[in-house]
């Protein structure tokens, strides 16, 4: 099975009457010689992994070695446990988790790269969120992995995962679609309303710059880790609702790659410009590395 | 070879970047494969983005960390050089901002027990791949992603064949091969990255045909 297009995808799935990610467990049983239940039981482990580095950072600063932001996901938990949340506690879990992921991950500590590290709070803060609120099971949430490597692997191939290459767009953008289309398939949407989930995170991130303060994976990556989160709800409560992309998602894609060619260099993760040259940004670095 | 579900929801590791401290450990790993575990002393110099912002990705501490036989995964590669020091460990890393090499370059100079010296330069490309491009000045193509046997030998007639020759026996199926020499006649170098993993009675094998000065596996980053 070959992965180019998501209009591949969608007839393959159309064929199979098969969810995107019962497509991907094939897919992936046959490209590496095992079984369907070795690759699912690997995708469990690696769930695991999420879940507990997205508690870690929640209750206590243990561990963590932070050097510009503060611990966030203990000051939204504290809100959660509190009753103090404002909007809505599926957002608010989404982001708690969120930040503890990042929070993690800047410490050196274990996490799941999801397309990549700096990225690497977005699955785990939707997913957790909706198992947390009751709107799918731990097992649906796990196995919707394999639908969002799905629309990683369709990035990958026509466009790119890596910052340095594409900026955040990249990245954040790549894991926002990802989840978008991973969450959409726990509600319940279809292949077509995944794909379209998928194309809005998409579309809604285009452009965004990798501009990380004093080259640390720190300031705004937790925080945009955190935001696409909600971007991600936003795309999949469209699309179930039957809202379609005018743009198809391949053609999304192939804008993504023609930005990231046209995107100066100083704005891909090189930590030289956008939020990284701020006056502020300048006297952070020149505190913490002189 | 297509994309793994696995390598888009994973690997798992240690943060914060899957280019500058993922793939700066597995760097570090492959110099140490390289040397057989056998580094009396390195010498690591950084290179482009690397040389900017390697402090805030922990690139040199990835990097030590994978030199010293940590894993990326591993929970410890945080404190790689306190644990380099308490071992013992002699190295010294330093960044070079000009623009001789431009990708996510590392250079490893290596001083092996048995007094050999050897210069390895290496880019990490994204998503925590790594790609080994020159081995002893010579420019090679190796990603890390296969068992690899490179060869250093006589530039002469029937050298791959000899050397392909015992792979063959073995049943060991090469996936890529390359072959590249410095100039007609002199020293020529063969990299071969197998399915199968290549053992040391193999490799013993290898070193024995007359003409291969010398040969190393450099074993699949796991």
């Amino acid at each position: 099975m070959v992965i180019k297009t998501s209009k591949g995808l969608l007839e393959l799935c159309e064929l199979r009457s098969c969810s995107l990610s019962d497509l991907l467990i094939e897919y992936e049983a046959e490209n590496s010689m095992s079984s369907a239940q070795q690759a699912i039981s690997k995708m469990k482990d690696i769930y695991g992994i999420m879940e507990e580095s997205a508690v870690k950072a929640q209750e206590s600063n243990q561990g963590l070695s932070l050097r510009i932001m503060e611990n966030d996901s203990a000051k939204i938990h504290a809100a959660i446990e509190a009753g103090r949340v404002k909007t809505s506690p599926l957002l608010a879990n989404a982001i708690c988790f969120s930040m503890s992921v990042s929070a993690v991950n800047a410490s050196m500590g274990r996490i799941v790269a999801c397309p990549t590290a700096g990225s690497c709070g977005v699955l785990p803060g939707v997913l957790l969120s909706l198992v947390k609120d009751g709107k799918t099971t731990r097992e649906a949430a796990g196995k919707s992995l394999f639908n969002a490597a799905g629309i990683g692997i369709l990035i990958s191939e026509n466009a790119t995962l890596a910052g340095a290459v594409g900026g955040c767009q990249a990245e954040i953008g790549s894991a926002c679609a990802m989840a978008a289309s991973a969450a959409c398939e726990c509600l319940g949407g279809s292949p077509i309303e995944c794909i379209n989930a998928a194309a809005f995170a998409l579309k809604g991130l285009l452009g965004l710059v990798c501009d990380p303060v004093a080259g640390l994976v720190e300031t705004p990556c937790s925080k945009r880790n955190a935001l696409a989160c909600c971007m991600a709800f936003g795309a999949a409560e469209m699309a179930l609702c039957g809202i379609e992309s005018t743009i198809p998602f391949d053609e999304v894609i192939s804008a993504m790659a023609a930005i990231s060619l046209e995107m100066p260099v100083s704005l891909k993760e090189t930590a030289r410009g956008g939020l990284a040259a701020t006056k502020t940004a300048k006297e952070l670095e020149k505190k913490i590395f002189g | 070879m297509p994309t793994s579900v696995f390598d888009i929801i994973g690997p798992v590791m240690v943060g914060p970047s899957s280019s500058h401290t993922l793939g700066a450990a597995r760097l570090g790993s492959f110099a140490r494969e390289f040397a057989s575990e056998k580094i009396h002393k390195a010498k690591i110099t950084l290179y482009g983005s690397f040389a900017e912002t390697y402090k805030g990705h922990m690139t040199d501490v990835a990097i030590i960390g994978g030199l010293i036989g940590l894993r990326y995964d591993d929970e410890q590669l945080a404190g790689a050089k306190e644990l380099a020091g308490q071992m013992g460990f002699d190295y010294e890393i330093v960044a070079d901002n000009t623009p001789y090499y431009q990708g996510n370059t590392a250079k490893f100079e290596l001083l092996l027990d048995d007094g050999s010296i050897h210069t390895i330069v290496a880019d990490s490309i994204g998503a925590g791949l790594v790609n080994i491009n020159e081995i002893d000045g010579m420019y090679v193509d190796i990603s890390g992603e296969y068992c690899s046997l490179v060869t250093v030998h006589a530039d002469v007639a029937g050298m791959a064949a000899s050397i392909t020759a015992v792979l063959a026996e073995r049943a060991i199926n090469i996936a890529f091969l390359k072959i590249y020499r410095e100039e007609r006649n002199k020293r020529a170098m063969l990299v071969a990255q197998t399915d199968e993993d290549i053992n040391e009675d193999i490799l013993s094998k290898i070193k024995g045909i007359k003409g291969v000065g010398d040969a190393y596996i450099v074993g699949k980053l796991r």
